[in-house]
């Protein structure tokens, strides 16, 4: 049982009156929870992208959910009482080895293979951006809302969103949203290709037949030519008399609408976990914290029907990213409190007034308005905030974070400078900033998110060092590959339980030099006697097959964050162990 | 294909799920065997691609081993489910509902139904609106508006308490002048009357209606952008009787002659003249500055009607910023009346105190006499602000003091009726939306809605 109750707390005592019984029952119930690691089944790569019917187009109103979970969903969490009794639900789409599986949300990029600079310059682009070699006709426009734009049509029938930065604040909206689309592209997730898209007036070269534009009341009515120059009358021009934008290409196959950040979609059978559940949502988190994605919400994702037949879901719309808030540099709010923060309006309104968040105090100095403004030194990895909550974001636990935490970690000086040469800025002096406050970022969201965790990865058993009994495990502390901290100070105090075998074995040592280490897994202490002369013997029958967990914690200066368990499966035959699961 | 239920009906599958000690799906559950673990790396290739039909893949589906998609219920739910049964309710009613509404009304489509008439109504010239107050102690109200052939314009209004407002007329405008004309007939359906003086006692609460309708011209002058100057002349007609919707009629036991004004019907001709110096701004939804207004109207009588009296109405505003979240707001307005002869002023023309123009803790027309005077003071901090900036809420604290009298310079200490509360205040940047409130005082607690608020 002892393995049983590694993942979950003790049971609570009966609770009182009426509901004890409940209670009583439920706790049989409560018993029939998530097998160990190793025994857990996995979820399988690419499941769903098995071919389904095409779905139909769905795009529920946004208002309302927005509000629901603005409102309700922080009451939830506030008086939430798995959250409270310290129950919450880990995601379910992870594997034994605390990864999650390549699938139609995301896909192992950087992270399993570092991409070089030019790839990450280039990200999910397959060419050069609309073609202006030929005719542009005008598809679609967009009057309304905060952002003017239109659609169009290249000379090879390909055609792309564009949309425009604010007067006055050139390449804000344009850099920030090509630069975030290659970091969330190399992260791992589905984008769009967005291109910086220049061009002078006569390329635009006439009016797709059947183009319609939506007025205020958002009724439809043909497209006529004129209406794009009064939205370029609204656009600053280059110094050449272009125009700049970012082009964004549709994506291939039908668009089916947004997807939100809970529940499933009913008319995809391949969507089967719950989104609030899903590990690559929620880490999520940690990368929208990077880049500053305020703006991460149902409105901007997307649905496609993808060949051979299946759902994609792709994250679109960076303009509000790093110092961008589409229309307007970003205010210090953003970042700091969603657009209604229930707790820090109640805070006020029970203060009367004088409860104040520190960025009311933050100054507010645009040092480039062509890469607007956002927190640096002020950041907190844990308490940024998007301008609107979400289930999955809500539901994120440690062991979510770290893993958003590796991704993030994952990108080099060289990658990060890579993604913001790709925005084009129009200086050395934005782009050298830019980059500057993403690795500051960077670092600040690796020291906290690994520190919650012990970051062992890739463990290994080996034969054990030297001579004598035991076993050795060899891992890489990813603390100190990603500069979370260095080898001098750091220590790993590790902690074996086999009980088929009586093993209980316990250590300490301190890191070496490098981010690969080895742990020598030996007898000690009261363990190093009679243990210790039987962990040189045959292992008894029975055991083989046995699990093990070795817990592994990384302690710096003595404290350090919850111990990373690895699962070890015992080879009767080989006497050795192997690994057959790890958790953080 | 098995699914698992969405997370909303969780609820009622946590005493099923009880009942029968745990109805998980197979793959939470703890394994009695332990199968050989696979290597995940290896299962990358698991999955057929290429020509696969909907329909086998829907077999394929069906074979996959994986973790659950959704979580089954347990303890925690259990313990949560009689606030979840309490929150549901209040969650539909607070949240869901006004959730809706604004999804509805701010929708990225055409507009249709209920709000696409409304809007042909509008655009034709035919608006409803929704009025928090027509009259003394009316309630809400619909007013249709109806200005298709702008200058002129016929207004309609009932309330909910039956009071009503029909005027027509025209405005002219030209430069910094303006010229209206106006006809009115208004019915007060249900105003209140606790008698005279500043000794007055809420259980001697009755009701009165009034009929009034004039027949007014006013013209105006902007000098500059701060101070601005109407007159006017018009015919009054006034009559009373038992309220609409209440038997707790003034006039049940009222001795003849007792009160001018309860018996018979008056006609005036009535005389204005008005100055108001506004000399506040907006800076980021915050009002600096003062603003002093001052208006006169003289009543003579008419016909049989032996009065002649004149009506004062002098207000001081003031605004001051703490800081970018925090105010304070002043304001003293006093009502004046005078009798010039004849049987005096009619008492629903006397002075009053009470409602949202004097003191928020009292009813409408709580104290009536010659004369009022009330001391308002608020303390506004803003509690949320709109992203973008397009509206902010603050909560105000207010405290209101007030009084009546035959004159003011009769009120003395013992006379003087404080209330006091607090409310929310919705606005833009540059005007209110709208405000509630919670007042309280001596006889006990009022609330309303405003949709407009001078100060």
């Amino acid at each position: 049982m002892a393995l049983l109750t590694r993942t979950r707390g003790p049971l609570p005592r009966p609770l009182p009156g009426a509901l004890a019984a409940f209670a009583a029952l439920s706790g049989l119930a409560a018993c029939a929870k998530q097998a160990p690691v190793p025994l857990r089944p996995e979820p399988v790569a690419w499941a769903d992208t098995l071919p389904i019917p095409e779905p139909e187009y769905r795009e529920p109103l946004e208002a309302p959910l927005l509000i629901h979970d603005a409102v309700s969903g922080q009451v939830a969490k506030g008086v939430s009482v798995r959250r409270l009794a310290g129950r919450s639900h880990e995601a379910l789409n992870v594997t034994r080895m605390d990864d999650v599986v390549s699938s139609a949300w995301f896909e192992h990029r950087n992270d399993a293979r570092r991409l070089t600079p030019e790839e990450t310059y280039r990200g999910p682009t397959t060419d050069a951006g609309p073609d202006t070699t030929g005719p542009i006709l005008l598809t679609q426009a967009k009057l309304q809302g905060i952002s003017p734009g239109f659609h169009i049509e290249d000379v090879r029938g390909v055609r792309y969103v564009v949309k425009f930065d604010p007067k006055g604040f050139q390449y804000l909206s344009s850099a920030a949203g090509v630069i975030s689309n290659r970091l969330l592209y190399a992260a791992g997730y589905h984008v769009p290709e967005d291109y910086i898209f220049r061009f002078r007036r006569d390329q635009i070269t006439g009016v797709k037949e059947g183009a319609t534009y939506q007025d205020a009341e958002f009724v439809e009515h043909p497209l006529e030519e004129g209406l794009v120059d009064e939205i370029l009358s609204r656009v600053d021009t280059l110094p050449d008399g272009r125009f700049l934008a970012v082009a964004s290409r549709y994506v291939a196959g039908p668009p089916l609408g947004p997807f939100h950040f809970s529940g499933t979609r009913p008319d995809d059978p391949n969507d089967w976990y719950a989104h609030e559940h899903r590990r690559d949502l929620r880490g999520l988190y940690v990368v929208s914290a990077w880049v500053n994605h305020v703006d991460m919400r149902f409105a901007n994702t997307m649905d496609a029907f993808v060949d051979p037949g299946y759902v994609r879901h792709y994250l679109i719309d960076f303009a509000a990213t790093l110092g961008s808030g589409t229309i307007r540099p970003h205010y210090p709010r953003e970042g700091e409190e969603y657009n209604f923060d229930l707790w820090p309006t109640t805070a006020r309104v029970f203060t009367l007034g004088f409860y104040r968040q520190g960025w009311e105090d933050q100054p507010h100095t645009v040092i480039d308005p062509s890469i607007g403004w956002m927190q640096v030194e002020s950041f907190d990895p844990a308490g940024w905030k998007a301008n609107w909550p979400n289930q999955a974001f809500v539901n994120m636990t440690a062991r979510d974070a770290y893993w958003g935490a590796k991704l993030v970690g994952s990108f080099t000086d060289e990658q990060i400078r890579a993604a913001v040469d790709a925005g084009q800025l129009p200086g050395a002096f934005a782009a050298d900033t830019l980059a500057a406050m993403l690795r500051y970022r960077r670092d600040r969201i690796v020291e906290h998110w690994y520190g919650e965790v012990s970051p062992v990865e890739r463990p290994e058993v080996i034969p054990a060092p030297g001579a004598g009994p035991g076993f050795g495990l060899a891992f890489e502390d990813f603390g100190i590959r990603d500069g979370a901290w260095n080898a001098e100070g750091t220590s790993y105090r590790w902690r074996l339980r086999h009980e088929a075998l009586g093993r209980r074995w316990e250590g300490t040592v301190g890191a070496t030099e490098g981010s690969a280490q080895e742990l020598a897994i030996r007898p000690t202490g009261a363990g190093a006697g009679e243990r210790g002369a039987r962990a040189s013997m045959p292992a008894p029958d029975g055991a083989d097959g046995t699990l093990a967990t070795l817990e592994v914690e990384i302690t710096r200066d003595g404290a350090g964050g919850r111990a990373a368990t690895v699962y070890l499966q015992w080879d009767g035959p080989a006497e050795r162990y192997r690994v057959v699961g790890l958790e953080h | 294909m098995r699914r698992h239920p969405p997370p909303g009906r969780a609820w009622a599958a946590v005493l099923v799920a009880t009942l029968a000690q745990g109805v998980a799906p197979a793959g939470a559950r703890a394994q009695e065997t332990d199968p050989p673990p696979s290597d995940s790396r290896a299962t990358t290739d698991t999955i057929r691609s290429g020509p696969v039909t909907p329909a086998e893949a829907e077999a394929i589906r069906d074979t996959l081993q994986r973790p659950p998609g959704q979580y089954p219920a347990d303890w925690v739910d259990v313990v949560e489910f009689p606030l979840k049964l309490i929150g549901w309710p209040l969650d539909l009613v607070l949240v869901r509902f006004p959730a809706w509404l604004v999804g509805e009304l701010t929708a990225p489509r055409p507009p249709s139904g209920i709000v696409k008439a409304y809007r042909s109504a509008s655009d034709w010239g035919l608006k409803p609106m929704i009025r928090t107050t027509i009259g003394p102690r009316s309630a809400a109200a619909l007013e249709l508006q109806f200005d298709r052939y702008y200058p002129f314009y016929a207004h309609a209004a009932v309330s909910r308490r039956l009071s009503q407002r029909y005027r027509t007329g025209f405005i002219l405008r030209r430069g910094a002048t303006w010229l209206t004309s106006e006809v009115k007939w208004q019915r007060d359906a249900q105003t209140p009357f606790y008698g005279i003086g500043p000794d007055t006692k809420a259980e001697d609460r009755t009701f009165y209606r009034r009929d009034w309708w004039d027949v007014v011209a006013r013209t105006g002058l902007a000098v500059g952008p701060s101070l601005v100057f109407a007159a006017g002349a018009a015919y009054e007609h006034n009559d009373v009787g038992d309220p609409v919707g209440s038997s707790n009629s003034l006039f049940d036991g009222l001795p003849p002659g007792s009160l001018f004004g309860a018996d018979e019907s008056t006609d005036y001709v009535r005389f204005e003249l008005a100055g108001t110096l506004d000399l506040t701004k907006f800076q980021g939804f915050q009002q600096h500055g003062v603003a002093l207004g001052l208006a006169g109207r003289s009543f003579f009588g008419l016909d049989d009607t032996d009065s002649d009296f004149r009506l004062f109405t002098a207000f001081v505003q003031t605004y001051l910023p703490i800081n970018r979240q925090q105010q304070l707001a002043f304001r003293m307005i006093t009502d004046v009346a005078r009798d010039d002869g004849g049987q005096g002023v009619p008492f629903y023309h006397l002075s009053t105190l009470g409602g949202s123009r004097s003191s928020l803790g009292f009813p409408s027309s709580r104290f009536r006499d010659n004369d009022m005077l009330s001391l308002m003071s608020e303390y506004r901090f803003e509690v949320w602000r709109e992203l973008h900036g397009r509206m902010r809420a603050e909560t105000f604290l207010f405290f209101h003091y007030g009084a009546v009298g035959e004159s003011l310079g009769e009120i003395e200490g013992r006379d003087w009726h404080p209330s006091y509360g607090l409310g929310l205040r919705l606005s833009r940047p540059t005007s209110l939306m709208g405000l509630a409130y919670l007042g309280f005082s001596s006889e006990g607690a009022t609330a309303g809605i405003r949709g407009s608020w001078p100060f």
